[in-house]
């Protein structure tokens, strides 16, 4: 960008020729006018002054095989053992894949990610009374007491992102996520959940178990039904880093627990099986590439 | 041609005002017509981006500027301007027609001038039901599902559709209260958002917005929001 910047004349200040002189060939620059120059001068939206901010890339892809009115869905059985198998949504084929030179994010750029889908939990049996994890002793209305549980448990919805090839063979969670492969049971910490999104598992309620109101328990296990999920993720590495793909992918059940002053979700096998399970519909998956000025 | 001063000056002599003044003059009109391609860098360094037109819309919260078009509507506030999705509109729950129609006050219409990137972020609301009548054709239970249409509801995003399931079971019949038998709570509530990316290859006159589709024979839309980021590539 060329600017003229002169020391202002002021008053009782000597007219000297070659100030005089340099005030009129300052604007003699042939070559220098460039696009800063035209930037600086036009109308743009506040969010986005400045001479660089471009957007780079932007793709999007519906996310899972399902259809919307539930006629056909996916389905992801809970694991029975730690740590649980990573189960991608779409099985492959509803990734974001951005070609064999894949992104290149640079220091000064932001990498913006957003999903969404439908989600319904199927959990019966009350199978997490046993190891009573998220016990919870309730008045049952008769001088004793019975366990509602917490219901402190989901499922994990979590990006993942391949920055080794084109190939996409080397999946990983993105800077901030962790993959919930580590652990017995296996975890991760409340620090390392940037980029999911978590559907509740089960809910169980007593809709009138009161000892003052004389009323007995009535212990009932909620029927979750499908609902809208949604989650989204920025980046902007302190080093550049060239994507290649991007994906989400589900895993679970999980319960919320404490350890080492840490909160974190723990797998619960416990709940694990077939008919424990996680149906989704479909959804998208949208990522753009932006620079910031 | 480029910038020239007509007049030079000279240590020791008469500093004389029309030299100035031609100077000046001859600046002025450099400035604005004279401006050549010599002056400029030899590199493309002007796109579309620098040439657009501003533009600000009060009533639908809109600005343009040389990067993009900017701007959101919102309901107002909780409960402020509910609205209403129904399966009396939407025809689905008793034919299993499909039928989307679009959510009032959430559709952008702009003009975009090159082609762009656009990010449309929504969010919404509803308490759905209790509908306790009979159930629609192919299902079970009940739903209120919301998307993101293009140009018209002839272009719903399906894939991109959201639901909140209906507040079931009926009616309490007990003789004290009436009214949804599980507080909205635990069922028949639902906020949701998404945010849905288009591209446009050239000029065109762009809507977007929110529609609806139901089972349920009346949901109240609480509250909602829209925004829209468009920027040319």
């Amino acid at each position: 960008m060329s600017r003229i910047i002169q020391d202002r004349i002021n008053p009782g200040a000597a007219i000297d020729a070659g100030d005089l002189n340099t005030r009129f060939t300052a604007y003699s620059q042939p070559g220098a006018l460039d696009l800063a120059n035209h930037a600086a001068g036009s109308v743009d939206l506040p969010q986005v002054r400045g001479q660089s901010i471009i957007t780079l890339n932007a793709l999007r892809t519906p996310l899972g095989t399902g259809t919307f009115d539930h006629a056909t869905v996916e389905t992801v059985p809970s694991a029975t053992s730690s740590p649980a198998t990573r189960y991608e949504i779409g099985g492959g084929t509803t990734r974001l894949v951005f070609g064999g030179s894949g992104w290149t994010i640079g220091t000064g750029d932001v990498l913006r990610v957003y999903w969404d889908t439908s989600a319904r939990p199927l959990v019966s049996g009350r199978p997490y009374a046993d190891p009573n994890l998220g016990t919870l002793a309730i008045d049952d209305g008769a001088g004793g007491q019975f366990d509602l549980n917490d219901c402190l448990a989901c499922w994990v919805l979590h990006l993942e992102m391949d920055t080794t090839s084109s190939a996409l063979a080397n999946w990983v969670p993105v800077p901030g996520q962790g993959d919930y492969q580590s652990g017995s049971p296996s975890f991760e910490n409340v620090n390392a959940m940037a980029a999911q999104t978590i559907v509740p598992a089960y809910l169980e309620y007593s809709k009138e178990g009161n000892a003052v109101e004389g009323a007995t328990n009535d212990r009932t296990l909620l029927a979750m039904q499908w609902g809208g999920v949604s989650g989204c993720y920025w980046l902007n590495p302190t080093s550049s880093t060239t994507i290649y793909g991007l994906r989400v992918v589900v895993t679970g059940i999980y319960h919320a627990a404490v350890a080492a002053a840490q909160n974190r979700l723990e797998l619960f096998t416990a709940v694990g099986g077939a008919s424990q399970k996680l149906e989704l519909t479909t959804g998208q998956l949208s990522a753009i590439h932006q620079r910031m000025g | 041609m480029a910038y020239t001063p007509p007049n030079t000056f000279t240590t020791a002599t008469p500093l004389d005002a029309a030299d100035v003044q031609g100077n000046l003059d001859a600046l002025r009109v450099y400035l604005h017509e004279q401006v050549v391609g010599a002056d400029l860098r030899a590199v493309q360094f002007v796109d579309g981006r620098h040439v657009q037109a501003p533009e600000w819309d009060p009533i639908r919260g809109l600005q343009h500027g040389v990067s993009g078009w900017q701007g959101s509507q919102w309901s107002g506030g909780a409960a402020v301007r509910v609205s209403f999705t129904t399966s009396a509109i939407t025809g689905r729950r008793y034919t299993g027609a499909e039928q989307w129609v679009q959510q009032p006050g959430t559709g952008l219409t702009i003009d975009i001038r090159a082609p762009a990137t656009i990010l449309f972020h929504y969010w919404w609301e509803v308490e759905a039901g209790p509908d306790d009548g009979s159930r629609g054709p192919g299902t079970s239970d009940r739903y209120s599902y919301t998307a993101p249409y293009v140009g018209s509801v002839g272009l719903v995003i399906a894939s991109a559709s959201q639901e909140v399931v209906n507040n079931t079971n009926g009616w309490s019949v007990g003789t004290d209260a009436k009214g949804a038998d599980s507080p909205y709570t635990y069922i028949g509530y639902g906020q949701h958002d998404g945010v849905y990316l288009d591209t446009t290859t050239g000029p065109q006159r762009y809507t977007v917005g929110l529609c609806s589709l139901s089972t349920i024979d009346r949901s109240a839309v609480l509250n909602w929001g829209v925004s829209i980021e468009v920027t040319y590539l």
